[in-house]
């Protein structure tokens, strides 16, 4: 049972009218495409809304709610209990996070989709309706398009179409599981669903996209390292989570999540280790994690379900860190490919540190916080006798550290230096790494921070002798491999390159069958018209020998249209 | 001038062969500290070993398996690269 308790931040005020948490946002995207002038208007705006959203949120009375009839239908914007005001407390502090980090954006376009962007994941979260919840992922997708196409690149533009594209496909998928269900259950509420029906399994299907399910996970690795430095940092904070809060809200318990949910963990891995674009690295290292999110929502129990959220809550903690490392080297250096950076530690000192503490926290180390909020899926699971996905895990566990923990600080700022000197990242940026990494440390060495504010009882302790020891080893053991393996020149090099995925069946498989289909259509078409000519030629005798020339054409009608006069008036009069 | 050719070129964790050699050195002793832990203090009847499962309930079996993981992950990768490797504008410029 989900705790009725209030959130433990709230604060109480009844100065304001309980609005929904995504009124803020989208006044404050609005207030940011009217001020597109003035630079200082805009950073006002950047950091005051974020604020002024979080007091609306901690002011929201449990169980309140705004309701909207319409047609018949009554469409929930505000449910508030403790798994939506999780969710509404971490989105609220990623946009804090992430305002100040694009604090310096000109670019008012990118500003406003991202506000955009972080009200449709609210209106999303707090949906108590399915129908609400349509409109809000389908808000979600266009807005989060217009941050990849902020990238103003001609990769950008065809990353963002393709994006674009499997969204609103999710969108769409999602209405029809809604229209099913309404028609099967009579009601559009948004609580346990369930992957038994037709309705279920599309809704699924529309979650599932949105959280990289293997096969349709592709738009995170070809997006995210097209937007600009801000825009992945924005990217990487909503959407995936969005879609784990939907699992959980509505198919906790599902159990094909658990072997759906240990591939997404496992696969990306190998990808990670040989790709060259540390961005992209981030992105497979993402589905990474949202696998064990995923596995955590299918085991379904209270300690593996507040496994999934704590965990979600962390990840864009450390997952936007180091979203925003990277994009502080990009924003300097101008590109993240390991074949061509390192020795960056030498400029950017302050940025390597928090870039450390995001690949501890990344691969849950003591005192760090995915430590404690990953084990709890992992001892969920060893609690209901999962072994064979806990092992799957445990390896994802042990691969995590080789490629997010070391692999990106390595590449990125030892490994060998090319001689790139640039500045430190700019102050505000530097601020709001400093914001992340302090909360990944913070919640690592105070778990009970975290633990209080989740839906469900937490009687789980980490911090246990046999837990710390045990994690200490896979990771040192793992740092091991990896040193062992580069002194022993085995470690594959980065090398310029791209890596054949799952998208190569929509990017190359697609179009390329598309077009022979075309070429042969038009062969096949071409092949007939020829044989019908000869065929026309010999009918018409030796008239129309030369079929070509319009002349000859003309003059073969005239006497097809003779021998048919010819032949009708024969016919009438032998009639 | 060449001190600068050698720290341009160091190849490893830190800014010299020297300091990397000693960070190496140095995770072979934590490394190895972690299982004499272990081993010194076992805890395999401990009840609140809930992370222990049958399959690795030996000694030091996190620090193998964290191991053996690893370069059974960086052997695949360099499989998967033969597999699925291309060139950088397969997909074509603006891809």
């Amino acid at each position: 049972m989900m705790q009725d308790a209030p959130f433990p931040l709230h604060l109480g005020l009844e100065l304001l009218p309980a609005l929904p948490p995504s009124v803020p946002f989208f006044v404050g995207a609005l207030l940011l495409a009217l001020a597109r002038r003035s630079q200082g208007l805009k950073r006002l705006i950047l950091i005051l809304v974020p604020l002024a959203g979080a007091v609306n949120l901690l002011s929201l009375e449990p169980g309140s709610s705004f309701v909207w009839q319409v047609q018949g239908f009554e469409l929930v914007q505000l449910r508030v209990d403790r798994l939506s005001m999780l969710f509404g407390l971490l989105f609220h502090l990623g946009a804090f996070i992430g305002a100040l980090y694009a604090f310096k954006v000109r670019d008012t376009s990118e500003l406003v989709a991202a506000f955009a962007y972080a009200g449709s994941a609210l209106g999303a979260v707090f949906a108590g309706d399915l129908l609400s919840l349509f409109c809000y992922w389908e808000g979600m997708a266009v807005a989060s398009a217009f941050l990849v196409w902020a990238g103003r690149t001609p990769e950008s533009n065809g990353a963002g179409l393709r994006y674009l594209a499997l969204h609103l496909f999710s969108g769409l998928l999602l209405l029809a599981g809604a229209v099913l269900h309404y028609q099967v259950t009579g009601s559009i509420a948004f609580d346990f669903i369930g992957a038994g029906t037709t309705a279920g399994a599309l809704i699924l299907l529309a979650f599932g996209i949105k959280c990289g399910f293997p096969l349709v996970h592709n738009w995170i690795t070809d997006a995210y390292p097209q937007a600009t430095p801000s825009g992945t940092v924005f990217l990487s904070m909503f959407t995936t989570k969005v879609a784990v809060y939907a699992l959980a809200r509505g198919f906790p318990g599902t159990d094909v999540l658990v072997p759906i949910g240990t591939v997404m963990a496992m696969f990306p891995i190998f990808y990670a280790v040989i790709e060259n674009d540390l961005r992209r690295v981030l992105g497979y290292s993402m589905i990474n994690q949202i696998g064990f999110m995923v596995v955590g929502v299918g085991i379904g129990s209270e300690l593996a379900l507040n496994g999934a959220v704590a965990h979600a809550f962390n990840e864009v903690l450390f997952k936007g860190l180091l979203f925003m490392t990277m994009g502080a080297v990009l924003f300097r250096v101008g590109n993240v490919r390991g074949s061509d950076i390192g020795g960056l530690y030498r400029s950017m000192p302050v940025t390597t540190v928090f870039c450390v503490v995001g690949a501890a926290s990344i691969s849950a180390f003591p005192l760090f916080n995915g430590f404690v909020s990953k084990s709890m899926i992992m001892a969920a699971m060893v609690e209901e006798g999962r072994t064979w996905a806990w092992l799957g895990l445990l390896f994802a566990s042990a691969g995590v550290f080789h490629h997010a923990g070391i692999k990106i600080p390595y590449f990125a700022f030892f490994a060998h230096d090319p001689g790139i000197r640039v500045s430190e990242a700019p102050r505000n940026m530097l601020l709001a790494m400093a914001i992340a990494a302090i909360l990944c440390i913070a919640i690592g060495t105070w778990p009970g921070l975290l633990y209080g504010l989740l839906p469900w009882e937490v009687a789980y302790a980490p911090y246990t002798y046999p837990h710390v020891i045990v994690q200490v080893q896979l990771l040192l053991f793992s740092a091991l491999a990896f040193a062992w393996l580069k002194l022993t020149g085995i470690y594959p090099p980065e090398l310029r390159s791209v890596n054949l995925d799952a998208e190569w069946i929509y990017r190359r498989l697609g179009p390329r069958t598309f077009a022979a289909a075309a070429t042969a259509l038009g062969s096949l078409r071409e092949g007939l018209r020829r044989r019908l000519r000869r065929r026309a030629a010999l009918a018409g005798a030796a008239v129309a020998a030369p079929v070509a020339g319009a002349a000859q054409t003309g003059t073969a009608v005239l006497i097809i249209g003779l021998v048919l006069v010819v032949y009708v008036v024969f016919q009438y009069v032998t009639a | 001038m060449s001190r600068d050719r050698d720290e341009r070129d160091a190849p490893l964790f830190w800014v010299t062969r020297r300091a990397a050699r000693i960070a190496v050195v140095a995770l072979h002793v934590v490394a190895l500290l972690a299982v004499a832990i272990e081993i010194l203090f076992p805890f395999s009847g401990d009840p609140h070993a809930v992370e222990r499962v049958q399959a690795l309930d030996f000694p030091a079996s996190y620090a193998v398996y964290g191991f053996v993981a690893c370069v059974i992950l960086v052997l695949l990768g360099i499989l998967l690269r033969r597999l699925v490797m291309r060139d950088e504008d397969y997909y074509g410029s603006g891809r």
